[in-house]
């Protein structure tokens, strides 16, 4: 009897045997690769962390699980956010300014966790500083900051990490193999959302901390729901698609959340890829029951993202019949997919879900407006870490969060003008695809 | 082309005949196929099985096939065995007479294949739910018939193989159906996450050694490997 044994091929998703394939086309995994470990065990990434807020915090505590990684400053500009993250970590130094902070020569590589809206200049600044960053999405605030960005970061040969966690999220890495692979036929559309019930505030200890502490509601520093959470969404769509759409058009209006916050609570937007595949986009944050998720519906079946699982249309037993079929017609002689264990008609009227990893698989609900466990944003940090000792960039995640930020930010001057937005010219970059 | 589909013995047939001048071998083939799922259906009452687990005296046929899966049964050290109890509907074990599941497909395929050679078919692709595979002659425009066979657990391809003059029988726990494979030793399903399969040029041997490999440890392979020389046997880790 001959023994085939495939069970470690996909173990800790493949980085390393068998992975060749997965790293070609998901080349920002190979700061995760057993090798790329290898090179930085026993050495230190000397990180600083400017912004220490809720999600700063959450970054601590991922810094504190992470092996190669000392964090040894904290900077904010608001005192009670520094001392509650120097609570977590007292033996890293403060600032409240960032400048100073980026002048110490101690400092390898920093993590912004500020505002959007300020997210450009500090990337700017720590670059030229010499400093490998790692920022949180989305990219920045208007199309020009993201251009200014993407050029300075070009020209340096320092890395540059954005938040982009999905790409570093296993079941999406192993989900998206597969839909590559042609599990659920051509991809025909892709259908994401994000419902909440919540009014995305935060406790104010006095009014005129409002817009600092509530910075989201108000387009000095936020670009709303889009830059906050269809960002990600977004990404996960190009990247499946492997290009970029067209054109955008949608409708944004406050119809809750009546308190003076000047970014839309709910957002419905298409956007149109060349080919005429479409994203229905969604957002509502006063309702949850939809929660959230990322759909790529295909001819065969539909992804789920967000869950970890996949439905067929019909068992694959059908497709590679009618496959045959065809290909005896056409004169074509190749593998028909249909060989494998008993294939059973499914009575139900509802589909059977199918997971797309063994184990446990972490499941974000999209509640929480910090973070959600093992959803990636842990593993693109150890990467960004890996970046700080080695120097070298994680191919494709600005150009990703690039593309998405983009995406956000002309679906929002969509909302805004009312009217169908071009992708514009000027804005282009060569990793675009159209 | 003659290409048909009959939902029967718990799953689907496909039946591909590329030659044009095939609708009465359809019609024979489907009458046999209709007849033997009389003959081997525990879940239907009527059945020559169902009145047989119920006390009554078996067919001629079921005589035969009874004989013939007990034959099986020391071949297969004793994995393979009709009287080992099976899945009830609901999947879970517990059933006590005879199923005939895991022999009736390739039993089937077995009765057709000559059929199809008597009316002087030389091609034909039958294949039972994706899971038992007979293939005569070639593809039209190739020298066999080759299928991709897919891990259901990634739902991605494992291997291709090529076809020839032969019969294709896969076993395994799938993510929507496992434990379906009752170890007659101990009574309870196999939830292992595997797959196996043989390659026979008789279909019957192919059905009965894909099953009886699910439950196998090595040597017991080596056995059944000894027993039927123009076996090719596999299993795969998933």
């Amino acid at each position: 009897m001959k023994t085939i044994d495939r069970r470690n091929f996909f173990k800790d998703l493949g980085y390393m045997t068998g992975g060749a394939a997965l790293l070609a086309s998901m080349p920002w995994l190979k700061s995760c690769t057993p090798a790329a470990r290898e090179e930085v065990a026993g050495r230190k990434a000397r990180v600083a962390l400017i912004g220490s807020g809720s999600r700063g915090q959450y970054h601590i505590h991922n810094l504190k699980t992470i092996e190669h990684a000392e964090l040894v400053a904290i900077c904010d500009d608001y005192p009670v956010n520094l001392e509650a993250a120097h609570a977590l970590f007292p033996g890293a130094r403060t600032y409240s300014d960032y400048h100073e902070l980026l002048d110490q020569k101690d400092i390898d590589g920093v993590i912004i966790a500020t505002p959007l809206g300020s997210h450009a200049r500090i990337t700017l600044d720590s670059l030229a500083a010499g400093k490998h960053v790692f920022c949180e999405k989305s990219m920045a605030l208007t199309l020009d900051e993201c251009k200014s960005v993407y050029d300075a970061y070009s020209a340096s040969d320092r890395a540059l990490y954005y938040c982009m966690q999905r790409m570093y999220d296993d079941k999406y890495i192993k989900g998206v193999q597969m839909i590559k692979d042609g599990l659920i036929g051509e991809v025909t559309g892709m259908r994401c959302h994000w419902f909440r019930n919540a009014d995305w505030r935060r406790p104010v200890p006095s009014p005129e901390l409002e817009r600092k502490i509530n910075w989201r509601l108000y387009r000095e520093h936020s670009a709303g729901l889009m830059t906050e959470l269809a960002t990600h969404q977004l990404e996960v769509c190009n990247w499946v698609a492997g290009k970029m759409p067209v054109e955008v058009a949608g409708l944004g209006d406050i119809v809750y959340w009546k308190d003076g916050r000047e970014v839309y609570d709910s957002v419905s937007l298409t956007y149109r890829y060349s080919d005429g595949r479409k994203i229905t986009y969604e957002s509502l944050i006063s309702n949850k029951f939809n929660g959230m998720e990322d759909q790529i519906l295909g001819k065969d079946g539909t992804v789920d993202l967000t869950r970890g699982v996949y439905y067929l249309e019909e068992d694959n037993l059908v497709p590679g019949m009618k496959r045959l079929f065809g290909e005896i017609d056409t004169k074509i002689f190749a593998a028909v997919p249909t060989a494998g264990p008993s294939w059973r008609p499914e009575l139900k009227s509802a589909y059977t879900p199918h997971p797309i990893m063994e184990g446990h698989v972490a499941v974000n609900s999209g509640e929480s407006m910090v973070s959600s466990d093992a959803d990636g944003s842990d593993k693109i940090l150890a990467a960004f870490c890996t970046s700080c000792i080695t120097g070298e960039k994680a191919e494709n995640v600005v150009e990703e969060a690039y593309c998405s930020t983009a995406l956000c930010l002309l679906g929002n001057q969509a909302m805004d003008e009312r009217r169908v937005v071009t992708f514009p010219e000027e804005y282009k970059i060569p990793y675009m695809k159209f | 082309m003659t290409a048909e589909v009959l939902m029967i013995m718990g799953t689907r047939l496909d039946f591909v005949l590329p030659s044009d001048d095939a609708p009465q071998i359809w019609a024979s083939a489907r009458d046999e196929l209709v007849r033997l799922d009389k003959l081997f259906n525990r879940f239907d009452p009527s059945s020559d099985v169902s009145k047989y687990n119920a006390g009554g005296a078996p067919s001629a046929e079921l005589a035969d096939a009874i004989r013939l899966a007990l034959c099986y049964r020391k071949l297969t050290c004793g994995l393979f065995d009709i009287a080992g109890g099976g899945p009830c509907d609901n999947g879970k074990d517990g059933f006590k007479g005879l199923d005939f599941g895991g022999f009736a497909k390739g039993y089937a395929l077995g009765r057709i294949a000559p059929m199809l050679r008597g009316e002087g078919v030389r091609d034909a692709f039958v294949s039972f739910g994706g899971s038992t595979i007979l293939a005569m002659g070639r593809h039209p425009s190739g020298d066999s018939w080759k299928v991709a066979l897919k891990d259901p657990y990634s739902g991605l391809a494992v291997e291709e193989i090529s076809l020839d003059e032969i019969t294709l029988s896969t076993s395994g726990n799938t993510p929507a159906y496992t434990g379906h494979i009752v170890d007659p030793r101990t009574g309870k399903g196999n939830f292992e996450r595997k797959m196996t399969t043989a390659l026979c040029p008789d279909p019957l041997d192919a059905e009965i050694l894909s099953t009886a490999l699910m439950l196998a440890d090595e040597s017991e392979a080596e056995i059944m490997e000894k027993n039927f020389p123009n076996a090719e046997l596999r299993l795969y880790l998933l």
